[in-house]
């Protein structure tokens, strides 16, 4: 195998591909990353699988000779991504034999010799065959992840909750991310561009037509890789235990989390006998502030709300360090009430949002609270207040 | 009488509310109640003794109160301020003796057969408690002295409020004899009824009955009602107690039926635990439910969660979700209790609490 690449292009290729490369692998071969060169289409591709998450990229070079190897995915990038701009020079073929495990990087300034492991080793990404597939544009995806993703667990031992739900009906397409503590479900209605073809009848009437929960580290690199290249749309194929998506020059696979993920829909309030609306930017504003006291202690801001002055006074009480408090004007329907939230669960409800109003509705200080992007339906937040005993 | 210990119940009275009284001028000589308001679906902590006279007590649902006292007024508790003054008394009842078991913030056993001061009556010792009490947080309680936990207990209750009140071991057996059945301690409105029934409606009624009778009737408890009859308790002032759960439970004296009267029970008893749980300041982290069957057949069924357990709202909703989905609703159920297990100290429950989703 040889090939010549431009430094940049090889660089941004290893690092979309490296998060999917095992820090502990089970086998040897998974530290390191599968490079493919195809000498008739003139293309490289690059894959790492950590058994669970599986990435695979491709780019154009001039490709000499096709064939293929695996290399140490940290030491390749590490190396490559300090080397010089211009372009670099793959090859194996120098020496002795045939199925050099010895390759060549030549550069501008000078040569490294990595040795690499066979690709005959390096495990088959997963395909799905006989699954379903949808048909997504990019741009609602990253939508959809950037305005749940923050919610979904980080905590390995809650298994389903470190996903996020994904739920696709003839209608758009939905998505839902939960911690215990709070909930983000974002619709991204799309009728004309999302479409989403069962290839077989296993599922009737309005039942989803997708209905999965993926492994939100797996969504993460998602989002990251989607960003760069957003024009497309993604094709997502899935069976009973695997994802895939697939767009452009690139693909992601995923296993999917098993077990049933809760039935978030019956936890959110219908009835509310309190509502405020707020300027978004004004409260974020004022919660950045008080995060900053809050923050030395135990994250608590302290909503007290105002309906004869129609303000609400966000408040911090940090015992040994300080206080704080801010008023900011509200529309305000509902007897008063105060009620306490980890201001960092406001704080990251608000960012994902991008109207210039919310709306936060609630019942009492002990119940499910919402908050509403104001003029689009698009999101709702449920977060749950902290019991502050008096 | 050599061998005769000297026990003293103190009781405060009628605590919360009294605090609440002493710290706000504009409460006193009116009828408080301190607790939940009506529209939280809350319960009266304590009532004073000016809302006692409308039938407000602890317990009664609040929207029952404002009923029977239309001009009552509700003021949110203040824990940290009873914990305050319970650690004030704690420490005059320090300086008479180290066997002190507390029963709740406003409640305790004191031992003082061997007392620090040397003092030879028990009266004299309570007298000078009830007077430090009151001289160091303006407050009154009531002291009940006798030989034994029982008997101390019954004499606190007396002579309420600012009581004092003394059963001799010479009076105890005649005293125990004349005693309504429903006033032992341990008898409730259930197992009272079926005393009645089976003819016991006064200590003497009770003396009448063998241990083996009672036992076959009662079960364990049988012995301890036996002992007592006759005046008799051994049970220990334990100063290390430790509390392993608080619950709370109920058998009715008809059986429920449907699953909305279950639900009924269930609620009223969420609001009893969680009122003790208060009381000891407490929470915790298993709940048990208890069912007994009418055919006597008993289940219960447990939960533990991350979060503390400890108001009412959770507690029920829990309650429920275990009634509903683990018990056989088609049979008649007589008896439904609570029990929150799992116990965190004090100082834990103080802090703020980030609240979960009811996630399943």
């Amino acid at each position: 195998m040889k090939l010549v690449c431009a430094q940049n292009i090889l660089t941004t290729n290893l690092s979309f591909v490296s998060r999917a490369v095992s820090s502990r692998p089970s086998h040897p071969v998974l530290a390191n990353v599968l490079l493919v060169a195809d000498e008739a289409t003139q293309r490289v591709s690059l894959s790492a699988f950590d058994l669970s998450l599986g990435i695979q990229t491709s780019f154009p070079a001039e490709v000499e000779s096709g064939g293929k190897l695996t290399l140490p995915a940290k030491l390749l990038s590490d190396i490559v991504s300090r080397l010089p701009d211009g372009d670099l020079t793959l090859d194996n073929e120098e020496g002795e034999a045939e199925n050099n495990l010895v390759t060549t990087l030549t550069c501008r300034s000078g040569r490294y010799q990595v040795r690499g492991m066979g690709a005959e080793e390096f495990p088959e990404l997963p395909i799905v065959e006989d699954g379903d597939v949808a048909h997504l544009p990019a741009d609602a995806l990253i939508e959809g992840l950037r305005s749940s993703l923050f919610s979904a667990s980080a905590d390995e031992t809650k298994q389903v909750l470190t996903g996020v739900h994904l739920t696709l009906r003839e209608d758009g397409l939905e998505f839902a991310a939960t911690d215990g503590h709070r909930l983000a479900v974002v619709q991204t209605v799309n009728p004309e561009n999302t479409e989403a073809k069962p290839k077989k009848a296993t599922k009737t009437g309005s039942e989803p037509t997708l209905d999965v929960t993926i492994p939100a580290k797996a969504l993460r690199e998602l989002e990251r890789m989607l960003d760069a290249k957003a024009e497309n749309a993604v094709a997502l194929h899935f069976d009973r235990g695997q994802v895939v998506f697939e767009w452009a020059d690139q693909r992601l696979t995923s296993r999917l989390l098993e077990g049933q993920y809760p039935n978030y829909g019956q936890l959110i309030p219908k009835q509310f006998s309190r509502q405020l609306t707020v300027e978004r930017r004004v409260i974020l504003a004022a919660l950045e502030r008080i995060a900053v006291l809050a923050d030395q202690k135990n994250n608590i801001v302290k909503l007290s709300m105002d309906s004869g002055k129609q303000e609400v006074t966000l408040s911090v009480d940090a015992q040994d360090v300080g206080s704080g408090k801010e008023t900011i004007p509200a529309q305000i329907t509902g007897e008063d009430l105060d009620v306490a939230f980890n201001v960092r669960y406001l704080m990251e409800g608000l960012k994902a949002f991008t109207t210039s109003e919310v709306q936060l509705q609630l019942n009492t200080a002990t119940s499910p609270a919402i908050v509403t992007p104001l003029g689009s339906l698009k999101m709702t937040y449920l977060v749950m207040p902290v019991q502050i005993r008096s | 009488m050599i061998g005769s210990r000297k026990i003293i119940h103190i009781d405060m009275d009628a605590f919360y509310a009294s605090v609440e009284q002493r710290d706000n001028p504009a409460y006193r000589g009116k009828p408080i109640a301190v607790g939940g308001r009506p529209e939280q679906r809350g319960a009266v902590a304590a009532a004073s003794y000016e809302a006692r006279q409308y039938g407000v007590r602890s317990a009664v649902p609040s929207r029952v109160a404002i009923q029977r006292c239309p001009h009552l007024i509700f003021v949110q508790p203040r824990f940290e301020v009873y914990r305050t003054i319970s650690l004030q008394i704690r420490e005059i009842f320090d300086r008479y003796t180290d066997l002190v078991e507390p029963l709740s913030l406003d409640e305790a056993y004191l031992d003082v057969t061997e007392n620090k001061p040397g003092i030879a009556s028990a009266m004299a010792i309570a007298r000078e408690i009830k007077q430090a009490i009151l001289a160091e947080t303006q407050l009154t309680a009531s002291a009940g002295v006798s030989i034994n936990k029982f008997l101390a207990k019954i004499a606190s209750d007396l002579d309420k409020p600012n009581g004092l009140y003394l059963i001799t071991p010479e009076q105890a057996e005649a005293f125990v004899a004349t005693l309504p059945i429903e006033k032992f301690y341990g008898i409730g409105a259930v197992t009272a009824a079926k005393m009645k029934a089976l003819g016991i409606h006064t200590g003497l009624d009770l003396k009448q009955w063998s241990e083996a009778d009672l036992a076959q009737q009662f079960g364990k408890v049988g012995r301890f009602y036996y002992n007592v009859a006759r005046g008799q308790d051994d049970r220990l002032v334990n100063p290390n107690r430790v509390r392993k759960s608080i619950g709370a439970e109920c058998s009715f004296t008809e059986d429920l039926q449907t699953l909305a009267a279950m639900l009924s029970e269930l609620e009223k008893l969420a609001q009893e635990v969680c009122d003790r749980l208060q009381r000891h300041q407490r929470s915790g982290h298993t709940l048990t439910l208890k069912v007994k069957y009418n055919d006597y057949q008993q289940i219960t069924r447990s939960r533990t969660l991350n979060d503390e357990l400890g108001d009412a709202e959770r507690v029920y909703a829990i309650a429920q979700d275990l009634l509903v989905h683990q018990v056989d609703r088609h049979k008649p159920v007589r008896l439904l209790g609570i029990t929150i297990s799992n116990l965190r100290e004090a100082t834990a429950i103080m802090q703020p609490h980030q609240l979960s989703l009811n996630l399943r």
